[in-house]
C-alpha cells in the first residue's frame, strides 16, 4: 500500500499554516518562535518530501547497496 | 508497513502543532516543540533524509528547548487571553492554505521516481560523487565539496548570529550596572 | 540530596559519552550521517548538560569562557584557511585538487578541514550563547 499521491504535501500545508497563524495572531514573543520552529520544520519537510523514492535507501553510496537511492539536495 | 509508520507518525505531527497553537502557557508549549523536533526527525529518518534527521533531532529538540527555556525563564510565562478573537489572521491564513493546496494539484506523486527532480542534477551528484571527491556520503560530498562556497556562508551566518546575540546580553548587563 | 546524587553521578557518566560520539560524527562525516554541524551541537549540548547539574562555575573551568570564544572565530578562520591555501597552490579558491599530491587525497584533505571548522565554531557558538543566559540573573 503506498500512500495517496499528494497526502504529504497536503499535511506540510496545514503545518505551514499552524506555524504561519502562530506568527501573526499571538501576541508573546516566545510563542511567536516557536510558531517560526513549526514553520521551518515544514518547509524541510517539503524539500525532503519531494527527493524521496519509493523502494529508495539513504543518499550514501557503500559497496553491497545498488538501491536507488533519494536525492541529496532537492533544491540545487 | 512502513506507510503505516509514516501515515501515524505524520498525523502526530498535524496534532502536536495543534496542540501548540491553543496552548497560553510558555513552558509547555516548549516541551512540546522539543516533541514536535523529535517526531519531524523520525518523519525525516522514514523518509530516507538520515543526515537532516540527526541535524533537526540535535538542535530542536535539544538546544533549541534549553535556550527557549532559558528566554522564558528571563521573560513572562503566561500570556493574556486575547480580547478579541483574531478574525484577520484566520481568513488570511484559509486563503493562503487553500491556494498553495490550488498548487500542489500540479505538482507530482509522492515517490515517484520519474518525477521531474530525479532527472537533472541529482543523479549526476550520486553518480559522479564519490568517484570524485572519494566520499561515499553524498550529502557530505555535496555540502562541503561541490557547494563549499555555500557553507561558508553559513558558517559565517552562524558566527555573525551569536555576535549579534552576545552584543544584546552583554550590552544590556554592562548598561545595568552602569545605572 | 538523594536526587541530587543521582543526577550527578548520571551526567558525569553520560558527559564523556556524549563528547566521545560528537567526536565519531564529526570524523565519520564522510562515510556515515553526520558533519560538522552535528558534532559541533552534540559537543555543546555535553557541555550544557554538565553545567546545568554542576553549574556554570565548574564547567567554566573545563572550557573557559575566552576559549570557547577563541572557538567561534577559529572555526571560520581555518575554512577560510583552506580556500587560500587552495588558491596559493595554483588552484581556484576552494579548490581542493590542488591540496595534495592527488585530487583524491586533496579532496579527502579539503572536506575533513573543512568540516572540523564548521564544527568548531558551531561548538563555540552554542557554548558562548548558553553561558551568556546563564551567567547573568535578571
Amino acid at each position: 500500500m503506498t500512500l495517496p499521491g499528494l497526502f504529504p504535501y497536503w499535511v506540510v500545508i496545514v503545518l505551514m499554516m499552524i506555524g504561519f497563524y502562530m506568527v501573526i495572531a499571538h501576541g508573546n514573543l516566545v510563542l511567536k518562535i516557536i510558531g517560526l520552529n513549526i514553520f521551518q520544520t515544514s518547509v524541510f519537510l517539503l524539500y525532503i518530501s519531494m527527493g524521496k523514492v519509493n523502494g529508495g535507501t539513504a543518499p550514501i553510496i557503500a559497496s553491497g547497496f545498488s538501491r536507488p537511492t533519494a536525492i541529496p539536495c532537492p533544491m540545487c | 508497513m512502513e506507510t503505516l509508520i509514516l501515515l501515524a507518525a505524520l498525523i502526530f505531527l498535524g496534532l502536536t502543532a495543534l496542540a501548540i497553537l491553543r496552548l497560553r502557557d510558555g513552558v509547555t508549549a516548549v516541551m512540546l516543540a522539543g516533541i514536535y523536533s523529535l517526531l519531524s526527525a523520525g518523519v525525516f529518518v522514514l523518509m530516507d533524509a538520515v543526515d537532516v534527521a540527526l541535524t533537526e533531532a540535535a538542535v530542536g529538540a535539544g538546544i533549541s528547548t534549553v535556550l527557549l527555556l532559558a528566554t522564558l525563564h528571563r521573560t513572562s510565562r503566561m500570556t493574556h487571553r486575547p480580547t478579541h478573537t483574531p478574525l484577520i489572521p484566520l481568513i488570511v491564513v484559509m486563503v493562503t492554505g487553500a491556494a498553495l493546496v490550488y498548487g500542489t494539484l500540479d505538482m507530482p506523486a509522492y515517490g515517484d521516481p520519474q518525477a521531474p527532480v530525479h532527472q537533472h542534477v541529482g543523479p549526476d551528484y550520486l553518480r559522479e560523487g564519490p568517484n570524485t571527491t572519494g566520499v561515499p556520503n553524498v550529502v557530505t560530498a555535496v555540502l562541503a565539496s561541490y557547494r563549499g562556497y555555500d557553507t561558508l556562508g553559513e558558517a559565517t551566518v552562524v558566527l555573525t548570529a551569536a555576535v549579534g546575540v552576545l552584543a544584546l546580553l552583554r550590552g544590556r548587563r554592562q548598561g545595568k550596572e552602569r545605572s | 540530596m538523594d536526587a541530587q546524587v543521582i543526577l550527578r553521578v548520571t551526567a558525569r557518566l553520560l558527559v564523556p559519552a556524549i563528547w566521545l560520539f560528537a567526536l565519531y560524527v564529526q570524523f565519520h562525516g564522510d562515510f556515515g550521517p553526520g558533519g560538522g554541524f552535528q558534532a559541533g551541537v552534540l559537543f555543546a549540548v555535553g557541555f550544557i548538560l554538565y553545567a546545568l547539574v554542576e553549574g556554570l562555575a565548574a564547567a567554566e573551568t573545563l572550557i573557559p569562557a575566552p576559549v570557547s570564544e577563541a572557538m567561534m572565530a577559529l572555526g571560520v578562520l581555518i575554512y577560510a584557511c583552506v580556500g587560500f591555501t587552495g588558491m596559493a597552490m595554483g588552484g581556484n579558491f576552494l579548490d581542493y585538487n590542488v591540496l595534495a599530491h592527488d585530487p583524491h587525497h586533496g579532496q579527502h584533505l579539503g572536506i575533513l578541514l573543512v568540516e572540523l571548522g564548521v564544527g568548531i565554531t558551531v561548538a563555540g557558538v552554542m557554548i558562548q550563547i548558553f553561558s551568556a543566559f546563564a551567567r547573568e540573573s535578571p
